[in-house]
């Protein structure tokens, strides 16, 4: 049976949630590139990753929350938020002059200066 | 230095007049993007027919629609040029579903199928947006139709008369001249005695076809009360798939101004095969003729957006004019019967009597208005309900006429009258007349004063008569206009008249 790239992840969230050790869950990834590889699906292992990754993020009740500032500096975010953990990457982005942007899910709260000179601009 | 000063205080003033306030932005990124739909990943929050605000790599905003929502992902379609969109451009929502701006200045205009200027003007900027979709007016807010809406065209006007509120499909041939009766029925809109709003949707025609059309409204003045919406062949399918309704939306906002409106859907036949091709590509299930399910559906939501509102509500009036092209002939196509099926009546246009001759080329047989006849005026009616039965009659012993000479006397003035009235009922573009006159010249030759004169020269005949009248006995138009019947009186005179006049034209 030929199986969507979903279906892959799910497959192999579901086998990690089952496993009790990071010695068994190695050897799940091992045998899961294994059967990838063997359906030729390789190339789509990307894919396959970002699907993964967001029914890790569902099982965990984790939210993904990118912040961008000009010198990579970190922002005091609240650890929870509606429940969900906030687990927060930094970047640095120059082109910002200042302010910053923080990437929730589809959310985007842009309150950085060079957004604001824009509307200026405008 | 004052000046210096005063620069800066502006400045100042502008500067701390902007919010500052962080702005949040619910995105999304493009995941595929192929012949103007694109597949969108994120937006999980946006809602069917959203407006979608597209950033290409130039930095410009593309607006598109979220049309297919799905579990993980959107499907949307574009309405600009798609040349920027990248794979993992950023893809903003609006918020505001599918709506344009109108107002009292759309009109003399020619603006693009969203609603954007094409003719070069300014924009239309409305305090409010109307939305693109919307349910059509219910049972307790209609009437039925009870004013007639001329075209100026004495077939239609007398045999397959239309009224305020009514749909009446034009459907034909290509070349049968289908946008010509829609064009003069726009004009002779100047002639009637309560004003109409005219709004022309043009979906997938060609730009110069379009300028061409502008350019004769503009000569007849019929601009003044006119609206062009048109998506041409080289604007996206999304832009054509839309106009129609942008067109009706604009009419709407007349309508509840209590104004009657006429729209003009040309052509819907190409309304169907843009629909189609979104509809392949957002990979909806293909249906008959490679058309999705919901053809039927795009059409007759549309349609039903015509109609006449009771007092109660306005009174105002939308009149459909849809256009459908026919492949040879063949009405019993998807699109056209679907499309006779929504409609009050049709008039069918005919190749083989536009090479005859008759032109407007219209079948009298095959066309009909289920509605229309409850608001003919009076004398209208009067005229064309004897005209009617003698060019059925006519029809069925056409076959005969060959056999000329042998044929017996009653069969004979059959065949004269019948061939008379087609006669009659010939008239070139741009030559709309008031129903008044339509009427007395009906009245002439059904009554058979002009049974005397030739066949070819009926025409010239019509025309000498009416200017006749209209030089020396101009009371009788005028009585005709006023009462919207001829009464007794005037009849008797008019028959005087004729009479006097067609034994005149002989000596002369």
């Amino acid at each position: 049976m030929k199986l969507l790239l979903k279906q892959y992840a799910k497959v192999l969230d579901q086998a990690l949630a089952g496993s009790k050790s990071d010695a068994e869950s190695k050897q799940i990834v091992g045998e899961f590139i294994e059967s990838v590889t063997k359906d030729a699906k390789l190339s789509k292992v990307n894919e396959i990753l970002a699907h993964f990754g967001n029914l890790w993020d569902k099982r965990h009740n984790v939210l993904n929350a990118e912040v961008q500032t000009v010198d990579g500096e970190e922002i005091n975010l609240p650890k929870e938020i509606k429940g969900k953990k906030l687990v927060v990457t930094t970047k640095a982005n120059p082109s910002l002059l200042g302010g910053s942007i923080i990437k929730i899910g589809d959310y985007i709260i842009d309150s950085s200066v060079s957004s604001k000179i824009n509307a200026l601009r405008k | 230095m004052n000046n210096k000063e005063s620069i800066i205080d502006t400045i100042k003033r502008e500067i701390t007049g902007i919010k500052t306030d962080a702005k949040v932005a619910h995105t999304g990124r493009v995941t595929k993007f192929a012949d103007g739909v694109v597949t969108i990943s994120g937006l999980g929050n946006v809602a069917y027919n959203e407006m979608l605000d597209f950033i290409d790599s130039k930095g410009m905003t593309i607006q598109g629609v979220a049309l297919n929502l799905e579990e993980d992902s959107v499907g949307a379609i574009l309405l600009g040029d798609g040349s920027g969109i990248k794979e993992g451009g950023v893809v903003n929502s609006t918020g505001q579903t599918l709506s344009v701006n109108v107002d009292d200045s759309v009109i003399g205009r020619v603006l693009g199928g969203l609603g954007t200027s094409k003719d070069g003007g300014p924009e239309i900027k409305s305090a409010t947006r109307y939305p693109l979709e919307k349910i059509a007016p219910g049972v307790i807010t209609r009437e039925g139709v009870n004013q007639p809406m001329h075209t100026g065209i004495k077939a239609i006007d007398a045999m397959i008369p239309i009224g305020r509120g009514q749909r009446q499909l034009i459907i034909g041939d290509r070349q049968t001249g289908k946008t010509a009766i829609a064009i003069d029925a726009i004009i002779h809109q100047k002639r009637e005695k309560t004003p109409t709003i005219c709004v022309y949707v043009a979906i997938g025609q060609k730009e110069s076809k379009v300028a061409q059309l502008v350019e004769r409204l503009k000569k007849e003045g019929a601009m003044d009360y006119t609206v062009i919406v048109s998506a041409s062949a080289s604007d996206p399918a999304a832009l054509q798939y839309l106009a129609p309704f942008t067109g009706c939306t604009i009419a709407e906002y007349f309508m509840a101004q209590g104004k009657d409106v006429l729209v003009i859907y040309d052509d819907l036949s190409k309304h169907a095969w843009a629909y189609r091709q979104i509809s392949l590509l957002l990979k909806r299930p293909p249906g008959r003729e490679a058309y999705p399910g919901d053809v039927f559906y795009l059409h007759s939501r549309l349609l039903e957006r015509a109609g006449r509102l009771s007092k109660e509500f306005g009174g105002g009036s939308i009149t459909a004019l849809p256009i459908i092209e026919t492949q040879l002939g063949d009405i019993s196509a998807y699109i056209p019967t679907n499309v006779i099926s929504i409609t009050d009546g049709q008039v069918f246009l005919e190749t083989e009597l536009f090479f005859k001759g008759i032109r407007p080329a219209i079948n009298v047989g095959l066309s009909v208005s289920r509605v229309g006849s409850s608001a003919q005026v009076k004398a209208m009616k009067k005229v064309s309900g004897g005209m009617k039965l003698d060019l059925a009659q006519y029809r069925s012993l056409e076959a005969f006429a060959q056999f000329g000479s042998d044929l017996d006397p009653a069969t004979k003035r059959q065949l004269d009258r019948g061939s008379r009235l087609t006669e009659l009922l010939k008239q070139s573009q741009f030559a709309g007349q008031s129903f008044e006159e339509q009427a007395i010249a009906i009245y002439a030759i059904s009554k058979g004063f002009a049974d005397v004169v030739e066949v070819s020269k009926i025409r010239e005949y019509e025309a000498k008569l009416i200017s006749f009248l209209r030089t020396s006995h101009k009371e009788i138009i005028e009585s005709v206009h006023k009462e919207n019947q001829m009464i007794e009186a005037t009849e008797n005179s008019l028959k005087e008249i004729i009479a006097d006049f067609t034994t005149n034209y002989f000596n002369k």
